[in-house]
């Protein structure tokens, strides 16, 4: 399991396809993060790149619909809206259908066992269905 | 009693002369240098070569029903009234799987051509052991992307478009990631993501993914394929967000990459299993009547003659050579 600390605020829990613009820079950002992220896609990671700070775990099954997040790319990223709302690489859309908007009042976690997410608000995001 | 006028072939021939000799001697040489010539650049054509069961224009032709129950009902049937045909023939008895059992499926369908232990990676033909390893080398991809199916159609999430198996594929996990959701776009060579935000699944896998998007548009009447406003992603998992294509890139591959085994028996697999079949990989001349205005008649086998006389077949044979020449 692991677990990192999450400050008060607002998060997107959303597929990267979605977050990442698909323009020229989007696109060489997210081939950075497969890059990265495939090294040890077996971990969920907390990363920055080019700035841009997230946490991103791979589900256990592919793409899929859990819970009503939605993934293509078979991973699942969480990044603090207010910390990157200016930055023009990212789509930072919130409430829209296949992803969690997530409102954290105040300081907590998130963690990935078995590439299940729990958050510390009682919210978690199942992708392992062969764990309970 | 009269003397026979018949006297051997060979005795009326006249002698060729020395220099006709040498003359016919340099036109056979000339035209072995032409047909040597000919052949080294052909193979450096990229022009694609079609299968036996298409035509110079990579058409598929059309193929007969006779005995073909499944698709009876097609006869003489084309345009929007063929793809309603068809509509009604994959539904009928479609029986889908839960979203979970489908891992144990592709580990069936998807495997490679001749063996019982390795599955078939889409977009660049990796090698996977046929059993789910939760992810760790394979998992699952939607060719016609999840986020593109509108999914808010239905309410259970476990058996629906999404867990259609013609659409899914054993897939390299980051290979997975790198097609996203992403539409099909130009490009050459080994799959890979497109300038334009579209991803080309590698020359080997074009005529694949044409024919499950086909099978998709034809099997859920929601989705759309089309040209225009693919990059749009404002509306994912709605039913206002259910583009792909490109779709005259896709009747492009289909020619150009034509129906393989693996495709072949992957069919014959979901059909037991999931109880319909992809009409395009059966019949891929389908495509061509529904998408792209052809009639029967354009897409019927030109007859082959049966010479009787072995100089007209001579005859033929030589303008066929002309042909090629």
């Amino acid at each position: 399991m692991t677990s990192y600390k999450l400050k008060a605020g607002t998060y997107l829990v959303e597929d990267p396809a979605l977050i990442f613009k698909k323009d020229e820079a989007g696109t060489k950002l997210t081939q950075e993060l497969w890059n990265i992220f495939y090294q040890d896609a077996n971990q969920f990671q907390y990363l920055t790149l080019d700035g841009i700070t997230f946490y991103i775990t791979r589900t256990a099954e592919g793409d899929g619909y859990y819970q009503g997040v939605g993934t293509d790319t078979g991973t699942i990223m969480i990044i603090h809206v207010e910390e990157h709302i200016h930055d023009q690489r990212l789509n930072l859309i919130l409430h829209r259908r296949g992803m969690l908007t997530l409102e954290l009042h105040e300081d907590g976690f998130v963690e990935v066992d078995h590439f299940n997410i729990y958050f510390s608000n009682g919210q978690n995001i199942r992708t392992n269905s062969d764990v309970v | 009693m009269a003397k026979s006028s018949y006297r051997p072939r060979t005795t009326r021939r006249r002698k060729r002369t020395p220099a006709q000799q040498m003359l016919s001697l340099v036109v056979l040489v000339i035209i072995a240098i032409i047909a040597y010539w000919l052949s080294q650049n052909t193979n450096n054509d990229p022009t694609p070569t079609y299968s036996a069961d298409q035509n110079e224009e990579g058409f598929y032709y059309y193929q007969s029903l006779d005995g073909d129950s499944y698709y009876q009902s097609t006869e003489n049937v084309i345009g929007q009234a063929l793809k309603n045909e068809l509509y009604n023939i994959v539904n009928e008895d479609k029986n889908l799987m839960t979203y979970d059992d489908v891992r144990q499926a592709l580990e069936i369908v998807d495997l490679q051509v001749g063996s019982s232990s390795a599955l078939y990676g889409i977009y660049d033909g990796a090698s996977f052991p046929a059993s789910w390893d939760l992810g760790a080398t394979w998992n699952r991809e939607h060719v016609w992307p999840n986020s593109r199916l509108g999914l808010e159609r239905v309410e259970d999430y476990q058996r629906n478009q999404a867990t259609d198996l013609h659409n899914l594929r054993a897939s390299s996990v980051s290979m997975n990631s790198s097609k996203s959701d992403r539409f099909f776009s130009e490009g050459s060579g080994e799959a890979t993501t497109t300038s334009d935000g579209g991803f080309y699944p590698g020359d080997d896998h074009r005529g694949d993914v044409a024919r499950i998007v086909f099978y998709m548009a034809v099997t859920y009447d929601f989705l759309v394929l089309t040209d225009d406003d693919l990059l749009d992603e404002s509306n994912h998992y709605t039913l206002e967000g259910t583009k792909m294509g490109k779709l005259t890139l896709l009747l492009e591959w289909h020619k150009e990459d034509p129906v393989s085994s693996f495709e072949r028996e992957r069919n014959d697999r979901i059909f037991d299993l999931q109880g319909n079949r992809n009409p395009f990989i059966d019949h891929p001349e389908y495509v061509h009547l529904i998408w792209e205005d052809k009639t029967i008649g354009d897409l019927e086998r030109p007859h082959t003659i049966a010479y009787q006389d072995p100089f007209l077949a001579l005859i033929e044979k030589r303008r066929e050579l002309y042909d090629l020449l």
